[in-house]
């Protein structure tokens, strides 16, 4: 990667602990502004920790988290003001694995929400943006329907547009289509992959579906355990792992 | 004695006035305990530890101490040190106030019915506390309580019958002022006890009907 480029996002010896339990153990690593990374490995090896702790959900125990050079989290250093911290939050957008979607509002008033509180955008500039993103995730027919009223695939497809509003340079997707039937994972993953080719977001993935993390990626981390065990292209960690623990962690899931 | 159908002219529009007076009151009073309700629950939930013990000890002694004692506290010894209010004043203070302690624990109930997956898409969209409360917490716990809070307002229409003992001329009063004039007791308060049903069982016919919607 170039040295000179500031990255969208970095981790600088970052341990997370719940009481004893160390989940993160002096983790260190960073996005490149439009790069994709795909983040694998076992159940409970951290891999949300990680997602949460650039969203601002948890607080690092140690360590520290920039956001394009700009300070997020410090689990040591002094404490952040609170506008600087949502400040650099505001780069960060985040899809959940069980959507999230505001059960009271519309399709169209879920995606429109944000941009009117946060920004303070117009009711009818944010209209027209809303529908035109549920129009590119393929649901501009259902603007006007309720969550309860959509399936999970659409509710999902939803919760993208909503992220999308906020303009984020970086994109988090925490396992996205698990909470998924099976045949409604595909129109999901697809409008992931066309958001790929159409826009230069960063990216960081969390997914079990190992064709999705190779396609999307540019490059994949492997983790376990609390640490980084593997990192590298794509074809390399798919196709010709360095550790013996990767190449085990790829035979189990393709079984 | 029989029933003088007679005096219902007389009676019926005296009722009607004095249902007037308690409708407001019973309004005035539910919306003074949503209000307190929702200010205690959600100061609550970011107390530090010695003002969480304060508010639930207000709210412990409010909730078992008899509303009658409360509304004579309200009426006849808060003047002595503080301002004195009118009769109706202080009987929606001390209705808001007595419910509110109820309400509180209703919203406490419903904040923590909203999932935290809720919480943390307003962080992923940069929300501030403000318009998370403003825009989703608060419109979703309506939706989750409003049954309750329906319930309770059937509570405080029943109960604002205790006004009548300090001085406000509600339905109650009313037909108290009248029955002692005119000693048609059996009249009056048959009347009054219809009309109080008639409104009490379509409150609840209509808290059942949102119940059914909103489930
Ligand atoms: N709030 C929490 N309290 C205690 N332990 C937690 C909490 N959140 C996560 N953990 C633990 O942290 C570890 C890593 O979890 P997570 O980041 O969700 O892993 P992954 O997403 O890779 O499955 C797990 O052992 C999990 O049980
Ligand atoms: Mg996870």
């Amino acid at each position: 990667m170039n040295n000179q480029s500031t990255p969208a996002a970095e981790f600088v010896d970052v341990t997370k602990s719940y009481g004893t339990l160390e989940v993160l153990q002096n983790l260190s690593f960073s996005i490149a502004p439009a790069e994709r990374v795909s983040l694998i490995g076992p159940s409970g090896s951290g891999k949300t920790t990680i997602l949460r702790m650039l969203m601002t959900l948890e607080q690092p125990t140690s360590g520290d988290i920039r956001v394009f050079g700009k300070p997020l989290s410090s689990g040591t250093g002094p404490r952040l003001r609170e506008q600087d911290v949502r400040a650099a939050r505001a780069h960060i957008g985040m899809v959940f694995q069980q959507f999230n979607l505001f059960p009271h509002m519309s399709a169209i008033g879920n995606v429109m929400e944000a941009p009117m509180q946060v920004l303070g955008m117009a009711k009818d500039d944010a209209r027209a943006m809303a529908q035109a993103l549920l129009d590119r995730v393929g649901l501009g027919a259902k603007a006007d329907s309720y969550p309860s009223q959509l399936s999970g695939g659409q509710q999902q497809r939803v919760a993208i547009a909503r992220a999308l509003a906020m303009k984020p340079q970086i994109m988090l997707l925490d396992e996205i289509t698990s909470a998924l039937d099976p045949e409604l994972i595909g129109e999901v993953l697809d409008v992931v992959h066309s958001l790929a080719s159409e826009t230069r977001m960063a990216m960081l993935v969390v997914t079990h579906e190992m064709g999705f993390a190779r396609d999307i990626a540019d490059r994949v981390i492997f983790m376990e355990k609390g640490r980084i065990v593997e990192e590298g292209l794509p074809d390399q960690v798919f196709e010709d792992p360095a550790s013996e623990r990767t190449r085990s962690f790829l035979r189990s899931v393709r079984r | 004695m029989n029933f003088d159908l007679n005096s219902i002219n007389v009676i019926l529009p005296l009722l009607l006035q004095g249902l007037k007076v308690t409708v407001i009151a019973s309004t005035g009073a539910v919306i003074v305990a949503i209000a307190l309700g929702l200010l205690i629950a959600i100061v609550r939930r970011s107390a530090g530890r010695a003002l969480r013990l304060a508010i639930d000890t207000v709210v412990t002694v409010v909730r078992s101490t008899p509303l009658l004692v409360q509304l004579y506290l309200l009426f006849y010894v808060l003047p002595l040190y503080g301002p004195a209010m009118s009769p109706m004043t202080t009987g929606i203070l001390g209705l808001g106030i007595h419910y509110c302690a109820y309400l509180s624990e209703v919203f406490r109930a419903g904040i923590d019915a909203v999932p935290k997956g809720q919480w943390e898409a307003a962080i992923a969209l940069q929300f501030n506390r403000l318009q998370t409360w403003r825009r989703l917490i608060i419109p979703q716990v309506v939706r989750i309580v409003l049954p309750q809070v329906g319930n309770y307002f059937i509570s405080i229409y029943k109960h604002s019958s205790l006004l009548a003992t300090i001085t406000v001329v509600e339905i109650l009063g009313t037909t108290l002022n009248y029955a002692g004039e005119t000693f048609r007791y059996f009249e009056a308060f048959t009347l009054l006890g219809i009309i109080y049903f008639i409104v009490g069982f379509s409150l609840s016919r209509t808290v059942g009907y949102l119940e059914r919607r909103l489930a």
